[in-house]
């Protein structure tokens, strides 16, 4: 009977954990992104209203609406998605103009460097997300980080070691041994 | 601009939403299979250690015997779990209400600047739109 409670515990923590795992963080890493992309559109609309773009300028236009379709559909945005659909395009043979060469034809020369800062953040944030809210990648993550973490002191410790040895080779070097074997005893 | 070899340029825009679309439903059943996988397994388990005393016991006895066995330990690491989870809940319900009572304003003093402001058509609440769950 013992056993059987320390089971239906385990079993208990194991439901309680799963829930926070498949529903509770997926939610939360959602929020996490909108929060993020909302934050990136403020500071261009910004940059807008300081004037250095204009909210008449299709490459604002077009990244902001970017920013808003990620936002919208930011619970649908996730690795295995982007995986598949990479293969799926590639098998159909589809090739488009990269969103990078569009936003750069409708921007004046002088606002580009702006509007491409923007666009590459706006990238990094949906890799970020991509990583972060992948189970796989984060078990991947865990492991790895769980083993490097030993062994870098070790590999810290190895380098001051060779520091200390090269030291004393140093210092032996120096010594004249010949002296030592004339000295009296 | 799409390009595709052979097909005009609206059937490979049509093929392209055909395969997105396809990807969209082989995810959404991939989360949904993880999901109740799970579901089964921890209740198949938990049924089967309860009809392996069959005949022995009775609900109630194991009922007992369970709390009985719950170390003090244990029940303070379950109270803190659980408590974690409902200030999370409680926290998250109050950035909804922000959120809420601000995106009106925020949408409205904006518009003034920029007119033609497109949205991410989120709810007042920042939540997903039902239409697009699916």
């Amino acid at each position: 009977m013992n056993e059987l409670a320390t089971f239906l515990a385990s079993l208990m923590s194991i439901v309680f954990i799963l829930f926070l795992l498949l529903w509770r963080f997926r939610a939360y890493r959602t929020d996490a992104f909108r929060q993020i992309m909302f934050q990136l559109r403020d500071e261009l609309f910004d940059e807008a209203r300081k004037g250095t773009i204009n909210f008449d300028d299709d490459a604002y236009i077009m990244l902001r609406s970017a920013i808003n379709n990620f936002i919208r559909f930011g619970h649908k945005l996730n690795l295995i998605q982007v995986i598949l659909l990479h293969i799926t395009l590639k098998a159909e043979n589809y090739t488009s103009e990269p969103f990078l060469e569009k936003l750069k034809k409708n921007c004046a020369d002088e606002q580009e460097e702006i509007i491409i800062s923007y666009y590459m953040r706006m990238n990094a944030h949906i890799i970020e997300h991509l990583i972060l809210s992948s189970y796989i990648l984060l078990l991947i993550m865990s492991i790895t980080f769980m083993l490097v973490v030993p062994i870098l002191p070790l590999l810290a410790a190895k380098k001051q070691i060779e520091k200390l040895e090269n030291y004393f080779i140093g210092v032996i070097d120096k010594l004249d041994l010949e002296k030592f074997e004339n000295m009296p005893a | 601009m799409a390009k595709e070899a052979g097909g005009s340029e609206q059937e490979v825009e049509l093929r392209i939403l055909r395969a997105t679309r396809w990807v969209e439903g082989v995810v959404q059943v991939l989360s949904s299979l993880i999901r109740w996988v799970a579901i089964v397994l921890i209740a198949r388990y938990g049924y089967l250690s309860i009809a392996s005393l069959a005949g022995q016991n009775t609900l109630a006895d194991i009922g007992i015997n369970l709390l009985s066995n719950i170390k003090v330990s244990v029940a303070l690491a379950g109270a803190a779990g659980v408590g974690g989870l409902i200030y999370g809940e409680r926290q998250r319900k109050l950035r909804k209400n922000t959120v809420e009572r601000l995106q009106g304003r925020i949408r409205e003093l904006e518009t003034e600047i920029d007119p033609n402001r497109s949205s991410s058509n989120l709810t007042h609440r920042g939540d997903t739109r039902p239409e697009d769950t699916i």
